[in-house]
């Protein structure tokens, strides 16, 4: 039994983080005390989060960057990290011609690596840049609510299955060009 | 007869096989999808905390024990010495294999030294057998 430090692989760990960012426009004239709007961005760090922040601002609420004020930023963390949830996952993104509303379904066990498979999918089937992705809403569906078959197959109590074809993964250490036996892929 | 004795489910033991916690033993608690579980040796028990993991990185073993989706740690713990699984994977020819080759692995070169010796030993006696022929 060998133990030792635990350390999560930070190949593992989601790519996307979930901000609340709070702000608001420019005091003008006309409007002394400007509406403050909060929202909840994805995106890879502070930096990227706080720049989507004011896209959708002036977009939505006439409120630009400059002269506009940050009022908090704060990183968001899921409450269950390791419980497994279906997210689902509304987004408005633009196609080479036209721009489509899409609602999408995921298992993961927090909202960001959700986040982080939807960008992926949308890269892979549909050629969508991140920046053409607007995620209008992402939340936890209860398993009676999900839509899609790739979700409601993993449901169940008694849900099994074999390993039906294993690639062997070995650790980079034990990796070599030439080796005597042929791989099997059979697991019991 | 099914061909598959070694099923994902919740309650299985585990190696894994690649990443900072190869060569430890984990119990899968609940599947995420057709290529991910989360995993969970208790960390004291074996050094691996509760996370999600591709299946790619484990090495099925042939113990289980009944568990539902999504166990709690207490239940997880309870179950493992129950079942006795930890011990009946170390005390199986597959973990005998895994203990040797860690103990050849620590070996210090004295008891490098101390194996060549009874290896010299071994194969004079094979040699004084042949040659009685």
């Amino acid at each position: 039994m060998v133990k030792g430090k635990f350390s999560i692989d930070p190949s593992l760990e989601a790519k996307m983080h979930q901000y609340q960012i709070v702000g608001r426009a420019a005091p003008t004239n006309k409007n002394p005390t400007p509406k403050i709007y909060r929202m909840r961005i994805f995106a890879r760090n502070v930096v990227l989060a706080k720049s989507r922040f004011w896209y959708f601002m002036k977009r939505l609420n006439k409120a630009k960057k400059s002269g506009g004020e940050l009022l908090s930023v704060n990183e968001l963390h899921d409450t269950s990290p390791t419980k497994v949830k279906n997210y689902g996952i509304w987004l408005r993104y633009d196609s080479r011609t036209n721009t489509h509303n899409m609602y999408k379904e995921y298992r993961n066990v927090n909202i960001n690596g959700a986040v982080g498979q939807l960008y992926q999918e949308m890269a892979g089937r549909h050629r969508a840049d991140p920046g053409s992705i607007q995620i209008i809403h992402a939340t936890t569906v209860p398993d009676d609510k999900c839509r899609r078959d790739h979700v409601l197959e993993m449901h169940g109590d008694r849900l099994k299955f074999p390993v039906v074809r294993k690639i062997p993964h070995a650790v980079k250490k034990l990796r070599t060009t030439f080796k005597a036996k042929r791989a099997s892929t059979f697991v019991r | 007869m099914s061909m598959f004795k070694r099923f994902v489910e919740p309650g299985r033991l585990a190696l894994i096989t690649y990443g900072p916690c190869a060569g430890k033993l984990c119990t899968v608690t609940d599947i995420v999808d057709q290529k991910r579980v989360v995993v969970d040796g208790p960390e004291d028990i074996t050094g691996v905390r509760r996370h999600m993991m591709p299946i790619k990185r484990l090495s099925l073993t042939d113990f289980r024990f009944v568990a539902k989706r999504g166990i709690r740690e207490k239940v997880l713990r309870k179950g493992l010495e129950k079942s006795g699984n930890l011990n009946k994977f170390w005390e199986s020819s597959w973990g005998k294999k895994l203990k040797t080759q860690e103990a050849r692995k620590n070996m210090t070169d004295f008891e490098r030294f101390k194996v060549m010796c009874a290896k010299q030993k071994r194969s004079k006696e094979v040699k004084k057998s042949l040659k009685k022929k």
